[in-house]
């Protein structure tokens, strides 16, 4: 098989049964091999690897490893004892998991598709290092032009303004009376100097905002750049460390920039790369559209009625991050067409209207690919707010592992031995008391109560009992 | 009237002049916030760009002297930017223009900001 171009990295407390299994390609790779698992992550991005192959016999912590390992794109072959090692892996983002003992066929293709994989990663993070490189020369060349053009504009307005002035002076009799012959000429002089203010304005007020197009276009060229996989996150860090990075600038620009975010949020389960874009799309947006001495304010909360207490909030199904300033309004037929991919007319800026085009219609795309919604409206307290919700993937929500059945009669009561021995979605069913059941859903071991038609009243109340001991405000939602 | 420049200042004086203003000058913000209690305008047309201390600063100052808080002031800039005319606005100038100015505009703002007052 084609040589892959980068060494292979076998991690095992026995690296020689393992590169018997691998048998052609340990002859003809560059092999490292090593028997501590913390090494691994030393020698991945010390030196670039193809392949990791690990045999997690012995070693504890595989699955934090696997994990490392594909936030660095790196594949990892994992060697498993059982299904449920092989599941853990799985789920831990090894790229393939493979039986010990067993000669590994087939091995080599698998290989060679992962290091293809990587190669074309390799490529296209080429280009896309080289295609900042041409993003940042660019933009300090249009940075360049505009600050030339704008002094040339103001040593040109000044004399301009300074001739037309004498001219009017001039021809209005200012300075005595003209002659017919000098009224003509003045007549002239005036003429032109008109025209060429007339040209000096419309220059200027229809001059585009390259820097901002300039970086709109590579954004929206590249829309895979670096696809990582999903992972489990803490939503609100996540958002304060990108808000974080506009500190500088807020300073620069003379804005206030705050960052807010609710306790006890559910994780969520993102691509911490598209997350970080969209983010710095909405506040690059915000900064740029809000005035001197504005302010934009970024909030993260979970999306449920108001006052649901601590041990609710897992039922929390969105979260909705909010991108607030004191810039001008969007006016409302335009609230949805912002987000569509074009650039903005000339007439935007001058208009002020935020929204710059590419910008924002890949920050939908991210959020959509999330499976989330993200809008733009302008609240009763003025400015633009840009609203992003996204959902609570049932993965990361701490379900609980009973269904709880609180029976009336005893078909009901006979249902839970069944359940039981049918272990519906791997979960177990007990049998008991209203107030258990809801204690158990309250606390996080129950999932799912099934409850006779006679105790579903008593549950409520029991419910919303619960809900005025805490102090809170529940609505009871009624459905048999 | 407050400008660097003084070919501005003496073409749109001649202009205000004769449109029934009297008119006194000065080419930097310190001259004229010196001015100012001698002279107690009616009025204050001040360029931004100045060095030392510019446009907004004089104008802030101007506006925060209890006796001439309500003195109408009239900003003059060659940028024409938003975000520069929202910045004059946070200053508390009354009017803003944008250079070249026209001194006939400039005759009228005056009008009416002073009819206004």
């Amino acid at each position: 098989m084609a040589a892959l171009p980068h060494t292979v990295l076998v991690v095992a407390r026995d690296p020689t049964a393992v590169l018997d299994s691998l048998g052609s390609i340990a002859r003809e790779q560059p092999v490292e091999t090593i028997t501590a698992l913390g090494e691994a992550l030393v020698r991945v991005q010390g030196a670039r690897c193809s392949l990791v192959v690990v045999d997690g016999e012995g070693f504890s912590g595989v699955e934090a490893v696997c994990e490392q390992m594909a936030r660095l794109d790196v594949p990892v072959i994992a060697i498993v004892s059982d299904l449920a090692e092989a599941g853990r892996l799985t789920r831990a983002q090894a790229s393939a998991v493979l039986p010990r003992g067993r000669r590994i066929v087939g091995l080599q293709p698998v290989a060679r598709r992962l290091s293809a994989r990587t190669d074309a990663v390799d490529a296209k993070e080429q280009r896309l290092r080289d295609l900042e490189r041409a993003s940042q020369m660019l933009r300090g060349q249009v940075r360049t032009m505009l600050d030339f053009q704008s002094r040339q504009e103001h040593e040109v307005r000044t004399p301009l303004g300074i001739i037309r002035n004498f001219a009017h002076n001039l021809r209005d009799g200012l300075d005595g009376p003209l002659n017919e012959e000098q009224a003509v000429s003045v007549d002239a002089i005036v003429r032109s100097a008109e025209q060429l203010v007339a040209v000096v304005a419309t220059q200027t007020n229809s001059a585009p905002n390259l820097p901002a197009i300039t970086d709109d276009l590579i954004q929206g060229a590249v829309p895979e750049r670096r696809w990582r996989r999903r992972t489990e996150e803490d939503f609100g860090e996540l958002c304060r460390g990108v808000t974080a990075m506009f500190d500088d600038d807020a300073r620069r620009f003379a804005l206030r920039l705050t960052f807010t975010v609710e306790e006890g949020l559910p994780k969520l389960w993102v691509d911490r790369a598209r997350i970080t874009q969209v983010l710095t799309n909405l506040i690059g947006n915000s900064m740029k559209f809000t005035p001197r001495g504005g302010a934009v304010t970024v909030s993260v909360r979970a999306e449920a009625p108001a006052a649901l207490g601590a041990a609710l909030r897992r039922l929390v199904s969105e979260l909705r991050l909010t991108v607030a300033n004191t810039g001008p309004s969007i006016p409302e037929d335009e609230l949805e067409a912002i987000f569509e991919k074009n650039i903005r007319g000339r007439d935007a800026e001058s208009s002020g209207t935020p929204g710059s085009g590419i910008g924002l219609s890949v920050a939908r795309e991210m959020v959509v690919a999330h499976g989330g919604r993200i809008w733009a409206e302008n609240p009763d307290v003025g400015g633009v707010a840009f609203q992003v919700m996204l959902p609570v993937d049932l993965r990361t929500r701490r379900v609980g592992r009973n269904i709880a059945v609180v029976p009336d009669d005893e078909a009901l009561l006979e249902l839970v031995g069944g359940l039981d021995a049918l272990r519906p979605g791997g979960l177990t069913v007990t049998e008991g008391t209203a107030e258990a059941a809801l204690t158990g859903l309250l606390g996080g071991e129950v999932a799912l109560i099934l409850a006779g038609s006679s105790k579903i009243e008593s549950l409520r109340a029991l419910l919303r009992a619960r809900a005025e001991d805490a102090g809170e405000v529940l609505e009871a939602s009624s459905e048999t | 009237m407050v400008d660097d420049t003084p070919d501005l200042l003496v073409s749109t004086r001649k202009r205000l002049v004769s449109e029934g203003f009297e008119v006194a000058t000065a080419a930097d913000g310190r001259a004229a916030l010196d001015m100012l209690e001698a002279w107690r305008p009616d009025a204050v047309v001040l360029d931004v760009m100045m060095p030392e201390l510019n446009g907004f600063q004089v104008c802030r100052r101007i506006k925060q002297h209890p006796d001439f808080t309500l003195v109408p002031v009239i900003m003059l800039t060659a940028k024409t930017s938003a975000a520069d005319r929202f910045w004059g606005e946070n200053a508390g100038a009354d009017a803003y223009l944008t250079k070249p100015v026209d001194s006939i505009e400039l005759v009228e703002t005056l009008r009416s900001l002073l009819e206004d007052g």
